[in-house]
């Protein structure tokens, strides 16, 4: 049904492409937001990439390779977002964690502090590998296709993306689990 | 107390936490701006799939050296002299005239019927004259038609003279040819266009008639010596552009001959 649509709208049938919308407007949506990590920026990167789906299908070699290609596509709106707002480092959302009153709640919002930080740290590129990985599920072999980009980079873009994540996690969870006695 | 997970697991499960739908402004923006977006279309099809050359900055920059290069040779070619040629090209043909005493280079899948006897000062040199060279590409592929005649002129007359009697004699020629009930309007003056050319090293005038007799005339007259001269193109309405480039082409290549 999907393949489809995308086939019909790759021949330029805008009823086709209108019905496709919804049907891939959330995934992409999310990825966008976990790659910026801003509800606007997310929103504004998934609008281009959908139109400009609109606009290239027509190139589109395979619609079986459809979410992949627009993945792709997501994702380059989103480096173009950021490119546009250097600013994006500095949008930080902080969950207080004196709202939970459970030990392990508290520790999961500890968890989200802590990988929002480290994440923020990383470039656009590794953010996208990691998602597109952890995320969306793709083995690094189908994250470089997707990106078009050489496995070997994928696999070093996730290497470094991770270990700057846990060294993050764990620089920031270290002073504060002593000072509380945590690690004791 | 905390439970100690992979870090593998925390990644996945702060991940899953974000939104999973769009806000409905992203999907209301989406269909109302895509119509109007105008869809790219592959540049070449292989086995009926699109293909799109990826382009890299390398590629890119030598793309752009190509159509530098390729602007440059076309500059060259509008404005520098053309080589010598040493000989026509092989799919051009050369017709000479005794009667007329000229030659033009055309294209070799046209023919000529030549005239068989002179053409009168004042009169018009018709597609259907027997006093023409009429050539025609052969078979017709379009009803394209080359007419070259020439006439005596009288001493002291100047080409600005004989153009204005000429386009006199086409005007009268017309209307001499009316049948019973037949009208006919002459071209709008605003329609008919009159440039200088130089055919041969001899000063030439170029009439052009966008619609005349639901034609498009390109007439062309030079003087040399005591001569004068019709070169006509007689061709179909809707090839004007193509016409104008072919038959100043022709025009190019027309020589008097002794």
């Amino acid at each position: 049904m999907k393949a489809d649509l995308v086939e019909r709208a790759r021949r330029g049938d805008q009823d086709a492409f209108a019905a496709l919308v919804p049907a891939v407007v959330n995934r992409s949506y999310a990825i966008a937001y976990r790659i910026l990590r801003d509800p606007d920026a997310a929103q504004d990167a998934t609008q281009q990439a959908l139109l400009e789906a609109w606009r290239d299908l027509p190139t589109l070699a395979d619609v079986e390779r459809f979410d992949a290609w627009l993945n792709r596509l997501v994702v380059n709106a989103c480096y173009s977002s950021t490119r546009r707002d250097r600013r994006w480092a500095a949008k930080i959302r902080v969950l207080p964690t004196s709202q939970y009153s459970t030990p392990d709640a508290a520790a999961d919002v500890a968890d989200r502090d802590e990988l929002e930080r480290g994440f923020q740290r990383l470039t656009p590129e590794q953010r996208a590998v990691v998602v597109l990985h952890h995320y969306v599920g793709y083995p690094l072999t189908e994250v470089a296709a997707t990106l078009d980009i050489p496995i070997g980079t994928a696999r070093s873009r996730h290497h470094y993306a991770i270990q700057q994540l846990r060294a993050a996690v764990e620089a920031d969870s270290r002073p504060a689990f002593t000072s509380q006695g945590r690690l004791a | 107390m905390s439970t100690i997970r992979p870090f593998d697991d925390r990644l996945g499960a702060w991940l899953e936490a974000g939104p999973a739908s769009a806000p409905d402004a992203v999907s209301d923006t989406v269909l109302a701006a895509f119509p109007a977006i105008r869809q790219r279309r592959p540049l070449i099809v292989l086995g009926g799939r699109p293909f799109t050359p990826k382009v890299g900055q390398k590629a890119r920059v030598a793309l752009a050296l190509v159509a530098l290069l390729a602007l440059v040779v076309a500059g060259a070619k509008v404005f520098l002299p053309p080589p010598p040629q040493v000989g026509p090209p092989e799919s051009t043909r050369v017709f000479f005239s005794s009667r007329y005493q000229y030659r033009l280079e055309l294209q070799a899948d046209w023919t000529v019927k030549p005239a068989t006897r002179n053409l009168a000062t004042l009169e018009t040199p018709w597609v259907d004259s027997d006093a023409i060279d009429l050539y025609q590409p052969s078979p017709p592929a379009s009803p394209v038609s080359i007419i070259v005649a020439a006439v005596p002129l009288e001493p002291g007359t100047t080409l600005d003279a004989w153009a204005e009697s000429t386009t006199r004699a086409i005007c009268a020629g017309k209307l001499t040819r009316l049948g019973p009930g037949e009208t006919w309007s002459p071209e709008p003056a605003e329609q008919r266009t009159l440039e200088g050319l130089v055919i041969d090293g001899e000063p030439a005038l170029l009439h052009t008639y966008p619609n005349c007799y639901s034609f498009f005339h390109q007439w062309a007259v030079v003087k040399h010596g005591d001569r004068a001269f019709h070169i006509v193109w007689l061709g179909v309405r809707d090839t004007r552009a193509e016409a104008r480039a072919a038959f100043l082409h022709i025009l190019d290549s027309f020589e008097f001959t002794p």
